[in-house]
């Protein structure tokens, strides 16, 4: 079965319009449906913003890595593309290239993890973080804004 | 990106391949992905069951339970989702979230790898990162242990 979205991939709602977890491919990319947590960080998951997997439930995400139900650095889920309320419902992306928020100090080619103390950012790999790894930067980051190929998410 | 036609449950097993081994097919409304595979000729239990943690046993898409046949535990393929008998072909799953058995001892939020016991997961440790194939979403629980959990890296 191929998802037909009746709405702009960016679009959210505070009902589900599609089964959570629910894939879409769109030419380059892939979306995932999913659930923002209750209490995300500045109370919305914003666009550009790296997510990780929440307690909430399956399918819920998070741009609190290090406090409240989030589940961490260890479950990255994808980035957001759009606003999305807490507990509001939309697409964040899995796979293709995608722009996200870095540390500011991402060269070109190096494997990307969620930034354990920047909620939403993205980090460099470090030694023993190769678990973590959800893309690799297809270019250096300009300021904070980086370009990252998604991996593993799907 | 279009599906082949199934013609039968995902669960379903045969002796002989109904498909290509390999294959791929996406359920979008679930976000589940799944793999075509032959069961090894000597899997422990003398079958795959469902959430068995299944690995590699050579390049021909053949899985087996029996971690200490074939490649092991740095060659996660997936894990079943319904009973195949040893040699006959069907479906496992790589994508999306899941279930697994485990050893017991699995948090929220850890990172998985096939464990030494046949057909588990277990929570990775330091030097094990490469063999990562799920992420828990829950503890363990159960009389036989088991976790929800996302697959990764496996398509």
């Amino acid at each position: 079965m191929i998802t037909v979205i009746n709405s702009t991939i960016d679009y959210s709602a505070s009902s589900a319009a599609y089964d959570l977890g629910t894939l879409y491919f769109a030419g380059t990319k892939a979306y995932r449906y999913v659930r923002a947590a209750a209490a995300c960080t500045n109370d919305l998951l914003a666009s550009t913003e790296s997510v990780c997997g929440d307690s909430g439930g399956v399918y819920y995400v998070n741009n609190d890595f290090a406090g409240g139900t989030g589940l961490g650095v260890t479950t990255p889920m994808g980035v957001a593309i759009g606003t999305i309320a807490e507990n509001y419902y939309g697409w964040i992306q899995v796979g293709g290239v995608a722009t996200v928020i870095t540390d500011g100090e991402v060269a070109a080619a190096e494997a990307i993890v969620l930034d354990a103390s920047n909620d939403g950012d993205v980090d460099t790999m470090a030694d023993g973080e190769e678990e973590q790894v959800f893309g690799w930067a297809t270019a250096a980051d300009v300021g904070t804004v980086g370009t990252i190929m998604l991996r593993g998410l799907i | 990106m279009y599906n082949i036609a199934l013609g039968r449950a995902l669960t379903t097993a045969t002796t002989s391949a109904v498909h290509n081994l390999g294959m791929l097919y996406f359920n979008f409304q679930t976000g589940k992905v799944y793999r075509y595979i032959e069961a090894d000729a000597a899997c422990t239990n003398d079958t795959l069951a469902v959430k068995e943690v299944v690995t590699w046993v050579d390049n021909g898409y053949e899985v087996t339970n029996d971690v200490s046949e074939g490649l092991g535990v740095t060659a996660p393929a997936g894990a079943a989702i319904g009973t195949i008998a040893e040699a006959s072909f069907g479906w496992i799953q790589v994508g999306g979230q899941g279930d697994v058995y485990t050893d017991g001892s699995v948090a929220a939020g850890e990172a998985l790898v096939p464990h030494t016991v046949d057909g588990e997961a277990d929570t990775m440790a330091a030097g094990e990162e490469m063999n990562v194939f799920a992420v828990s979403n829950e503890a363990d629980h159960g009389t036989t242990e088991e976790c929800g959990c996302i697959f990764r890296g496996l398509v």
